[in-house]
């Protein structure tokens, strides 16, 4: 099944049994906090109990059991946060990815880019609903002028980094094709089977300053795998739709 | 107090009723999402998962697990504490890493997929659990044998 989409749907049914449970459980739990200063002994209310429930135990008690229960999940939290988290990366030891090592899902390899993307014949093709088709080549592009941003990749695996990207701006190359001043957009990638090797960029980002098609990453051009020779970076947009390997940009 | 007192179970009221309606229309929205989406969410498939991850909970972890606490009530009892606290951290981190070891999702021609030496650190985590409930165990003895005046 569909990670994406059975995900959302189980979302609604684990909502829904959050919801009937709470309201199940809180006039429970308000009773029971109310009579706090009054409730009896656990032996006394239920004699069933007896009195091994409650005083000095060989083990933990029921204190010290819960108490430990959350030192255990704050010990998976602390191997882990740290690929959101930017000042616990040293302590996450047991997570998937090291965000620090700047990770991609997908390598140009395994996409099978990599021979159309360092090809000589890469090109850029702005096309569409415009009054100017435009072709780039990256040399071409590089020689644009060039717009920087600080902005995140943030994986819906759950780890995400920010870096410095530098690039042409979207809005500029729309505006040097004649594009409209409402003009939305579909980016595609060289990556031929993909589910989102199309992206749909919405007016709002399409002409938000920061929404670039980049060249470089921290200064230095883009690898094979972060996207070379082109990808699309802006904000609010998970990292599955900051397309990498760039050749067309549609204006719908 | 008498005992055994009896606190009569009281009839459920208007937020129970809200949640359960509220909580209901929302797991039947979900419900039919997901078989209305059948291409994509397979509900048979989704169904195995989902009652088999329940099964397996029950059949197998719960059982291991109560046999590991039974198994921990043959520790002394000075040090049965400090073995239940060590054994209830370990665990859960012992299953969360177990799929990074198996290297399960491992993406090939990635460097940057699974990076870490998971056995070595998996290893480190939980000695230092061990070493961490070890000293604060004793330090709860210290305070019982000689508390403060």
């Amino acid at each position: 099944f569909s990670f994406t989409a059975s995900h959302f749907w189980t979302a609604w049914i684990t909502i829904g049994a959050i919801v009937a449970h709470v309201g199940a459980k809180a006039p429970i739990t308000g009773r029971a906090l109310r009579r706090l200063k009054n409730r009896p002994r656990l032996s006394e209310a239920d004699p069933a109990l007896g009195t091994s429930a409650e005083g000095p135990h060989d083990g933990l008690d029921r204190r010290s059991f819960l108490a430990t229960v959350g030192a255990a999940s704050g010990v998976l939290t602390l191997v882990t946060v740290g690929q959101t988290l930017p000042g616990f990366r040293r302590l996450a030891l047991l997570a998937p990815r090291d965000p620090a090592a700047r990770p991609v899902n997908r390598s140009a390899r395994n996409a099978g880019v990599v021979e159309a993307a360092t090809s000589p014949d890469y090109r850029l093709r702005v096309e569409g609903r415009v009054a100017t088709p435009l072709t780039f080549t990256l040399a071409e592009l590089r020689a644009l002028p060039g717009q920087s941003a600080e902005l995140p990749i943030a994986c819906v695996e759950g780890w995400s980094y920010s870096a410095r990207w530098t690039g042409v701006r979207l809005r500029d190359l729309l505006t040097m094709a004649g594009a409209g001043p409402d003009a939305e957009v579909n980016v595609e990638s060289l990556e031929a089977h993909s589910p989102y090797r199309v992206a749909f960029v919405n007016h709002g980002q399409a002409h938000d300053r920061d929404t670039l098609l980049a060249t470089h990453l921290d200064g230095e051009p883009l690898s094979e795998d972060h996207g070379f020779p082109l990808r699309l970076i802006g904000p609010d947009r998970p990292g599955v739709n900051q397309t990498k390997w760039v050749t067309k940009v549609v204006v719908l | 107090m008498t005992s055994g007192t009896h606190h009569p179970v009281p009839a459920r009221g208007r937020t129970f009723w809200i949640g359960a309606a509220a909580g209901w229309a929302l797991i039947l929205y979900g419900l039919r999402g997901a078989l209305h989406h059948s291409l994509d969410t397979r509900p048979s498939q989704l169904a195995r998962f989902w009652i088999g991850g329940a099964l397996a909970h029950d059949l197998l972890l719960a059982p291991v697990v109560l046999g590991i606490g039974l198994l921990a009530r043959l520790v002394p009892r000075r040090r049965r504490a400090i073995v239940q606290r060590a054994l209830i951290i370990c665990g859960p981190l012992a299953l969360f890493a177990y799929p990074q070891i198996r290297g399960y999702g491992h993406a090939l021609r990635n460097p940057t997929s699974l990076p870490h030496n998971y056995i070595a650190n998996f290893f480190l985590v939980a000695g230092a659990v061990i070493i961490a409930v070890a000293v604060t165990s004793r330090a709860k003895v210290n305070d019982r044998e000689h508390p403060a005046d």
